[in-house]
């Protein structure tokens, strides 16, 4: 820094003149124009000053999330979505989040509840999931076999039909979707998928089922 | 923002004193400025922001191994009957672990953080200052010895602030499974509950408390007993494992 500035020191009847003294002024902006490093920074450096991305040279991250907590642990709430009797992948509408950045890699998880609170045994769909990213059904996250036919078997003891492994089939059950994907730059949005493999015969009927207290949480890196 | 660039005398100009002593403020403003943080465009050079996990206790793990442990239904202090949605503390639910009983008696599904915690949502300069918590946490679920078959199990995560003595529910974690449709054989029901969650500056404000000031000292894992025979269920747990994660990276959320 120049401290010494201006390094020429003007008395009366000094004879000022201008380049040398433009000189000192051009050195003086080079100075302050740039080179300046962390030690410049003390604690209460503005976070609009900070790179809260990059967390080295060759590495930085970026994190959304995207919670809908229930106002209660109900199938009849309207904070649970019913999924529709449908073999169509359906979106879990309050799912969506918007994934912005360079590009690079998306690593996304959803954590959430599933209800079929009529639930009866060997009567009534099952539920697969996956992850969407910009409208396409990621099926590398799926969750269920991806079995359409979702057939029953006895269970060991014979006491119930379980199913075949193509989808969820339960009163209550917890589950997560994962999935990793490899993105462009700009914006992206993800979304929770659901399906319903078998649908009823015509004249048998079924309750709905729920999916509720969904939580996304989005990791996108790069270097 | 323009590059600063001095008001340059030219040929023939005829600065007088003030003219001149105004070139040289106006530079020692600069540098002033400089000195307490207003920068110039292009001065930030190869900064990076702290590492994405802070030192010293960058995530907590805590799990158990093989075995079970059981959750009696009155016999834990209290009844650990579910009632209400979001419920803080332990009024109808315990913490999954040491207050169990079993063959194998684990430690409890609780992590706690170094110092005085974390404060969330802040710019990562400052000591203990992060913007956001990571919470994964799976539990087996081995079988509920209850006569009625709409009997659940249901498990959540708590985290401890310093701005309160109660530990505080992250309802959005509440995760059910229920008995009779989850069997595969007179036995056992052998179902995974796994959750993932982000606790952030707003869950805090969200609880009432002042995001700019409640540290998050620490995570933790309850279970509890939904539906059924009152006072007659018992809930078999196996192995469990929780992390938690402070993460300094930024964090979105939807408007």
């Amino acid at each position: 820094m120049g401290w010494t500035y201006p390094t020429s020191v003007f008395g009366t009847g000094s004879v000022l003149d201008w380049t040398e003294l433009n000189d000192q002024l051009r050195e003086y902006s080079l100075v302050i124009d740039g080179g300046v490093s962390e030690h410049n920074f003390d604690s209460s450096v503005s976070t609009d000053l900070v790179a809260q991305d990059r967390v080295s040279d060759d590495f930085a991250i970026r994190c959304f999330n995207d919670a809908h907590e229930a106002a209660a642990m109900t199938a009849g709430n309207p904070d649970f979505l019913s999924i529709p009797l449908t073999e169509q992948w359906y979106p879990i509408s309050e799912s969506e989040m918007t994934i912005t950045g360079p590009g690079g890699e998306l690593v996304v998880t959803y954590s959430f509840q599933v209800i079929h609170e009529n639930f009866v045994d060997d009567i009534g769909p099952g539920l697969q999931f996956c992850i969407e990213l910009d409208g396409s059904a990621r099926t590398s996250s799926l969750l269920g076999s991806g079995d359409i036919g979702n057939e029953r078997y006895p269970s060991p003891d014979g006491t119930i039909l379980c199913a075949s492994g193509a989808a969820i089939y339960s009163a209550y059950s917890p589950h997560c979707v994962e999935g990793q994907f490899t993105i462009d730059a700009g914006s992206h949005t993800v979304r929770l998928l659901a399906r319903n493999p078998f649908v009823p015969a015509p004249g048998t009927t079924t309750s709905d089922q729920y999916v509720g207290n969904v939580e996304g949480i989005a990791f996108h890196v790069w270097s | 923002m323009a590059e600063w660039e001095p008001s340059f005398l030219v040929d023939g100009e005829t600065p007088g004193a003030t003219g001149v002593n105004s070139l040289f403020a106006n530079a020692r403003t600069t540098v002033n400025n400089l000195d307490r943080n207003a920068l110039r465009r292009g001065a930030i050079n190869r900064f990076c922001a702290p590492v994405v996990i802070p030192s010293g206790n960058p995530k907590v793990i805590s799990w158990s191994g093989a075995g079970t442990h059981t959750y009696s239904d009155a016999a834990i202090g209290a009844a650990i009957r579910y009632t209400t949605f979001g419920a803080n503390g332990t009024t109808d639910r315990t913490v999954i672990g040491s207050t169990g009983t079993g063959a194998v008696n684990p430690s409890d599904a609780s992590v706690s953080f170094d110092g005085t915690g974390y404060l969330l949502g802040g710019n990562g300069t400052g000591s203990g200052n992060v913007q956001w918590i990571f919470a994964m946490f799976n539990v087996d679920v081995y079988d509920i010895d209850d006569a009625s078959p709409t009997v659940q199990a249901m498990v959540c995560l708590q985290y401890k602030c310093s701005a309160s003595a109660t530990w505080q529910t992250l309802a959005k974690t509440e995760r059910f499974v229920s008995r009779d449709s989850h069997r595969r054989s007179s036995e056992a029901i052998w179902c995974d509950i796994p959750i993932r969650t982000a606790i952030t500056s707003t869950t805090l404000t969200n609880a009432g408390f002042n995001a700019a000031t409640a540290r998050v000292t620490g995570v933790r894992a309850v279970c509890s007993i939904s539906g059924g025979t009152a006072l007659g269920s018992v809930l078999h747990l196996g192995s469990y494992r929780l992390s938690a994660i402070p993460i300094l990276s930024s964090m979105t959320a939807p408007a």
